[in-house]
């Protein structure tokens, strides 16, 4: 209960701060996540067990076992998950004494948030809205059959698709999301974008729908992935944070000082004070201790040395929605869509959009 | 879903009831139960409106007869099969012709067919479709009530549509064309899985000066074109009755691979349309998004790519405009392709790729894939052309892409019982609706959710600026469909996880206008008989409760 009494004076916390904020404080959203396709180089039930390695180190199951364990042990500890075809699989395997665990960590602690949860993340290029709204469908009605309204999904999250488009935005907003947040533009318009801080904005999805169409829409900053030397995951290398000074190699002053470099470059691309660390990639999280570990001393050092400056806190998507939404700002707005996506000025992904030719019909 | 079927004939009468049998490979005349039998054939149009469809079933022989669900003969033809599907099913079957007729299907419903062979006597023995070579270098044309394609005797191309009922003829040149791919080391982008990345701006042809081998098929329910560029690139042309939209079937592939060159296949149109650098491109299957050549509505537009900068998503439609003639141009796909329009007047799909380097974008393998039979893949699609004024291409599209997108689904039994005796036993024709949606509505959803409860969905399928069509309309649900009576209904929210009136979103301020808002009424429960209003682009999703009334 002790615990469970900090979450709560925690986040009344940062909401208190969101609303008086028109200081200079840069705050961070650290939000831990997994991005897990359902099926790419291979299988979804590959990719959910964690067999043929060889093609692509991934096991979704090991990922959800160790976060369930690691958010236990410290209650600001938080994750989002996202692509229901894998949880579900997961959840038919646990037993009730875990499940009971899960509900509290989603329901109660609040630690685990199903943020987009449609069966998957679906390509937006080259999809039908029939499809788009059956399996976003899907993934909806488990969470609120198993978990209730209070784990409704309220947060769009399509950080890997090659481009966005308008009818997804307007599903999105019919489907009650507050926000849609993505990472793959075109490079040209995210360059202008970081440069007038419009990375942020409203897309007004559908003329023909008017303000019901409307999102509040976010491009993520360095793709979905974590700050350059932040990467904790078993796939990554970057340095651990060595805080025992009498120990060699010790790499607190060094680690928050490249912290708060990086979200301050970060800060000074948006419209307010509030920023979001993507602390995750493809597949990560399938030993959680290794993020969490770090995680938890990095803010706790950050917010020591720095707290002044910059402070650090585990969130999630739709707590930094509420967070933006506190401060009433005024945003810029869009109207048409973002394709054709391209990463550079000879890259177009638009071969992808000639790619379900081989589909057939009876 | 046999078991399923069953259990819904089970309903009727005990005894022996049909098996019915699909064939996935219908689409190259491939389909055993039809090729040696008398068949039958049910088939279901899962859309809430009637509809007329033309089907097509491959055959062994000429002599047929078709009887509707009342047993009447109706018109048939029987068309010989295509060079084309030949070299595309190899040795996967034997039907000489595709039976061919025109069926009119009750809205979520369904009718049977039977197919015997014909009566010496019977005037409605099926009708043998004439097949010739045009003559050399005269055009030539095939026609129906409402179109007249013509073909120019020298390239054997498309050169000219006239739309009889509108009064407006284009030249239209169609081809099939290919860009060559980048390829090969680290300086350039190499095309792959995710990139499109042609070498040059002008595709290249398939044929010797796009010159195409040409055949005619004629008959009253069905007339083609039957083109050849290669041994790899066939397309049908084809006309049904009444329709006033061309079908073009291409037929593409194994894309040759001994020189190692990338190739990514493009149907092309071109018109002397002014179409003022613009083209409208659907979402989704939904909203149009206006497109304009190498611009950007948000920044400022770098041609490093003119081809692969202008080519946009396809899902399902495209069309060009001639704003001072009133006149559109609109292909319709069947599946999702990739589009442009790279000049005034142009329109190009790309309908197949074959290709030797990975592009560098994560999936470490080239888009080569062998296939069935080791040569590479072979890909048939339809493209499906209206020219029309504004408002006849607006209603003709959306209803014909709500045709597309849910088609009509044919269950095939060869159950050995002559008409009448089905016809004692078994409904021959059923609807689930109690009367047709009007045509802005689309039947979206309806599912089962447990014995009392369906999720039904109703969407509008225009937009707001899309007249005259653009009205609001009303549907009633008490007494909407035949079996069952709606005796409440729960508004809920697009996901159907929470009712409509727990949705809350956050108000975020604009300079124009807050994006908060619901277009529904937020009433939680709507009092019988449940008149739903629907206005352009909405979808409403709704928890009906019912109780059966058979």
């Amino acid at each position: 209960m002790a615990s469970l009494a900090a979450v709560c004076l925690l986040l009344l916390a940062v909401a208190t701060v969101a609303v008086t904020a028109s200081d200079d404080k840069i705050y961070v959203h650290i939000v831990p996540h997994t991005h897990d396709d359902v099926g790419w180089l291979k299988t979804v039930d590959e990719y959910f067990y964690g067999a043929n390695n060889s093609i692509q180190h991934a096991g979704v199951q090991y990922i959800l076992d160790t976060v369930v364990d690691e958010l236990q042990k410290n209650p600001n500890r938080t994750f989002i998950y996202v692509e229901m075809a894998f949880f579900v699989r997961w959840w038919n395997e646990q037993t009730d004494e875990t499940k009971q665990i899960v509900r509290k960590l989603v329901t109660e602690t609040r630690q685990l948030e199903f943020i987009n949860a449609g069966w998957c993340m679906n390509d937006e290029a080259a999809t039908d809205y029939n499809a788009i709204i059956d399996q976003m469908s899907i993934g909806l009605r488990f969470v609120e059959e198993n978990f209730g309204p209070s784990a409704r999904p309220r947060v769009g999250w399509h950080i890997d698709p090659f481009g966005h488009s308008s009818q997804m935005a307007s599903i999105h907003s019919q489907l009650g999301m507050d926000g849609f947040f993505f990472a793959r533009i075109d490079y040209d318009d995210k360059n202008q974008r970081l440069s007038d801080k419009t990375m942020e904005m409203v897309w007004q999805s559908s003329q023909s729908l008017g303000a019901a169409g409307d999102i509040f829409t976010g491009v993520l900053y360095y793709f979905y992935g974590p700050p350059p030397g932040f990467c904790f995951d078993v796939r990554c290398s970057d340095q651990p944070i060595q805080d025992d000074p009498k120990l060699f190699g010790y790499n607190v002053d060094g680690r928050v000082a490249s912290f708060v470099k990086a979200a301050q470059e970060q800060a000074a691309h948006y419209a307010s004070n509030h920023i979001m660390f993507t602390m995750g990639s493809d597949f990560n999280y399938e030993n959680a201790l290794e993020w969490y570990k770090n995680l938890d001393k990095l803010v706790h050092y950050v917010n020591k040395k720095m707290g002044d400056q910059v402070e650090v806190f585990y969130s999630t998507p739709s707590r930094y929605l509420d967070a933006l939404n506190k401060l009433n700002l005024t945003w810029t707005t869009k109207t048409d869509d973002f394709f054709p996506y391209a990463d550079n000025p000879h890259s177009f992904w638009t071969g992808i959009y000639t790619f379900s030719i081989y589909r057939f019909y009876l | 879903m046999n078991d399923g079927l069953r259990l819904y004939l089970s309903h009727f009468k005990n005894g022996t009831s049909p098996v019915f049998k699909f064939c996935e490979y219908l689409n190259i005349s491939v389909c055993p139960p039809t090729e040696t039998n008398n068949f039958s054939v049910m088939v279901h149009n899962p859309i809430g409106r009637a509809s007329t469809e033309v089907l097509s079933f491959p055959v062994f022989g000429t002599d047929f007869e078709v009887l509707d669900s009342s047993a009447h003969p109706i018109p048939s033809q029987v068309v010989p099969v295509s060079s084309a599907t030949k070299s595309v099913r190899r040795y996967r079957g034997n039907a000489t012709h595709n039976l061919v007729w025109s069926a009119n299907l009750p809205g979520l419903g369904g009718a049977v067919f039977f197919i015997q062979p014909k009566h010496s006597r019977g005037k409605y023995a099926s009708e043998l479709s004439k097949v010739f070579v045009p003559p050399k270098l005269d055009d030539f044309s095939i026609e129906n009530q409402a179109l007249k394609l013509t073909f120019s005797g020298l390239t054997g191309r498309l050169k000219t549509m006239f739309n009889k009922h509108s009064n407006i003829t284009v030249a239209v040149d169609q081809n099939l064309l290919w860009w060559r791919a980048k390829s090969g080391n680290f300086s350039v982008q190499p095309s792959g899985a995710y990139i499109f990345s042609p070498d040059g701006i002008l595709p290249h042809t398939i044929s010797p000066l796009s010159l195409v081998n040409t055949s005619i098929v004629n008959g009253s329910l069905v007339q083609e074109v039957r083109q050849q560029w290669s041994s790899w690139a066939y397309q049908t042309v084809k006309l049904y009755s009444n329709l006033p939209i061309a079908i073009f079937e291409y037929t593409i592939g194994p894309i040759p691979y001994e020189d190692k060159v990338g190739k990514e296949v493009v149907s092309r149109f071109t018109t002397d349309l002014k179409s003022n650098a613009t083209w409208y491109t659907d979402s989704n299957g939904r909203e149009m998004q206006k497109r304009i050549r190498n611009y950007r509505p948000t920044w400022k537009w770098y041609d490093s790519e003119p081809v692969a900068g202008n080519y946009y998503p396809v899902p399902s439609r495209i069309y060009i405009r001639d704003e001072d003639h009133g006149v559109q141009l609109t292909v319709l796909t069947d599946r999702a392709q990739g589009g442009s329009s790279l000049k005034d007047g142009e329109l190009e799909l790309m309908v197949h790729r074959r290709l030797f380097d990975d592009d560098g974008k994560g999936l470490d393998e080239a888009l080569n894939e062998p296939g069935q039979f080791g040569d590479g893949l072979i890909v048939r699609g339809s493209h499906y052309v209206i020219l029309d004024n504004f408002n006849n291409s607006t209603l003709c599209h959306r209803l014909l892409g709500e045709k597309l997108l849910l088609k009509s689904q044919p269950f095939i039994s060869t159950f050995p019982v002559s008409p009448s005796e089905w016809m004692a036993k078994f409904p021959t024709q059923y609807s689930g609706l109690a009367r047709d949606l009007p045509p802005n509505v689309h039947l979206l959803t309806l599912e089962r959710l447990d014995h009392t409860h369906h999720l039904l969905r109703l969407e509008h399928q225009f937009q707001s600026n899309e007249q005259p069509y653009n009205n609001t309309v009303t549907v009633q649900l008490a007494d909407l469909f035949t079996t069952m009576k709606v005796v409440d209904v729960v508004e809920l929210g697009l996901g159907a996880n929470a009712a409509l009136s727990d949705i809350h979103r956050l108000h975020w301020n604009t300079e124009s206008h807050g994006a908060k808002g619901r277009y529904q009424s937020a009433e939680a429960k709507m009092k019988s008989p449940f008149i739903v209003e629907l206005k352009p682009m909405e979808i409403h999703t709704f928890n009906i409760t019912v109780e059966y009334t058979i």
